[in-house]
């Protein structure tokens, strides 16, 4: 049933109803309990009656508010990474290249510098660059074959590559584990990139440059 | 003022709520999406290594170049063998069994009384595994030697092994692609579960796998691939160097 109060319109069905006799409980405490849903006491309780469709709208923006960030906090949480880049060549600068999605695709830009124990166990240090996000890192890879301190530092700028992003592990990592410095922007920029593994830590950084840890310009 | 301080409320809540309902949609945007799921729906008929006898031969002589080496049913290629400014430099070209970054673990070059370790080496040329065929990687793989007359023929050159290195990535995500583009475990519908810790630890269990296979058989790939490390060593002897 609808009927017409002043310029509110009240639509008396069950559920609206119900909203109505919520509002007053609210509201009106005990006066609501002798409340029935005829059309007089509609008029009664107009300033309640005034408040009804403010407070269905309300509690329907409230619902939609709640699905929305219900959903999208799932969706944050159960998403997977792909990887896409989401940064790009200045963006990237000092990021990380897992995170920002520069890791796909990315390769390793000129030789791969061995940091040799002597022995057969090798571990390496490389410059890498993402075409995607246009930026590079360097990575030291521990296969020493044992737990060990690893460090690695991506030079550049200056004419001896005064400036550098640096990483290192603070503690041990697993043979075969990997460490990797933030993001320098511009894939195109010279660099270097110098890399330790020890026994002894944390190394200290930046990494200086040197022809037996340093790879080459790249 | 009872309905002012319940307008004011209401108003607060809605308003706190759309903060958060913005704030949880610009949560989920920054996250990177999507996922590279298993397709396992071509699968095809492969020869394998492990299907292969393993067998240790050099199939063509030993001083030619290019030279290759088959061990475990895996051949290595030595593609080149030069002399450069600063020492020797080898090239050869190996199979990857997926699209993860496989690096080969150069031994040392022996010749006369010498003794030399590799110093570094630069990729050239990478043709990626897809799941249905494997790739192919070039290296050149480069000695520094100072004295450089004390170079000498013959020359023993060993590939030890070549390794997945782990990518910048989390290593379940990192093994769920190698196992996409492995050609062995789409031929053998292979599905695993991974979980990894905060310190790059990972645990894999096979979750799935084609009907025709055995569940040994299966595990034994996975593992492999969960290894992610191809044994040699592959030993060549030079007798030339390109100058």
């Amino acid at each position: 049933m609808r009927q017409a109060l002043g310029h509110i319109n009240i639509y008396q069905t069950t559920s609206n109803n119900y909203l109505f006799l919520y509002r007053c409980f609210s509201q009106l405490k005990t006066k609501c309990r002798s409340a029935t849903f005829e059309t007089t006491r509609f008029i009664n309780f107009e300033p309640i009656s005034r408040n009804y469709e403010e407070s269905l709208m309300k509690h329907r923006i409230a619902r939609v508010l709640f699905a929305l960030t219900f959903v999208f906090t799932w969706l944050g949480f159960h998403s997977t990474p792909a990887y896409a880049a989401s940064c790009l060549n200045v963006t990237c600068e000092g990021l990380n290249p897992s995170t920002m999605g520069c890791a796909t695709g990315a390769v390793t830009s000129g030789s791969v510098k061995i940091l040799s124990d002597g022995g057969n166990n090798q571990s390496y240090v490389e410059t890498r660059k993402s075409s995607a996000c246009d930026a590079k890192w360097a990575r030291t890879t521990n296969k020493s074959g044992a737990y060990r301190y690893a460090a690695a530092s991506l030079r550049y700028g200056c004419t001896n590559y005064c400036y550098s992003q640096s990483v290192r592990s603070p503690g041990t990592i697993a043979n075969l584990a990997t460490v990797y410095t933030p993001m320098h922007a511009y894939a195109a920029t010279p660099t270097r990139s110098c890399g330790a593994v020890s026994v002894s830590g944390p190394i200290n950084i930046p990494l200086s440059i040197s022809s037996s840890s340093c790879t080459g310009a790249n | 003022m009872y309905k002012k301080y319940s307008t004011l409320s209401t108003g607060l809540a809605i308003a706190l709520m759309v903060v958060t309902t913005i704030g949880s949609i610009v949560w989920y945007a920054s996250q990177p999406q999507s996922k590279v799921l298993a397709d396992t729906t071509k699968i095809q008929q492969l020869v394998t290594s492990q299907e292969i006898p393993s067998n240790n031969s050099i199939s063509q002589a030993a001083s030619t170049i290019p030279q290759l080496q088959t061990i475990n049913g895996v051949t290595i290629e030595l593609t080149s063998v030069k002399q450069t400014e600063t020492g020797i430099e080898i090239g050869i070209c190996y199979p990857t069994p997926d699209d993860g970054d496989w690096y080969p673990t150069p031994g040392h070059i022996y010749y006369s009384t010498y003794e030399v370790l590799p110093d570094e080496f630069e990729f050239i040329s990478e043709q990626k595994a897809d799941g249905i065929n494997t790739g192919r990687r070039c290296v050149l793989i480069r000695y520094r030697i100072d004295e450089m007359e004390s170079i000498t023929t013959p020359m023993q050159f060993t590939l030890l092994d070549y390794w997945a290195v782990p990518r910048e990535m989390p290593p379940c995500e990192n093994l769920q692609q190698r196992l996409n583009t492995n050609p062995k475990a789409k031929a053998y519908g292979l599905k695993a579960k991974c979980s990894s810790d905060e310190q790059g630890g990972m645990s894999v269990t096979l979750s799935d796998k084609a009907s025709s296979v055995a569940q040994d058989k299966a595990q034994l790939v996975l593992d492999e691939i969960v290894n992610g490390i191809v044994n040699g060593p592959w030993e060549f002897t030079i007798t030339e160097l390109e100058k």
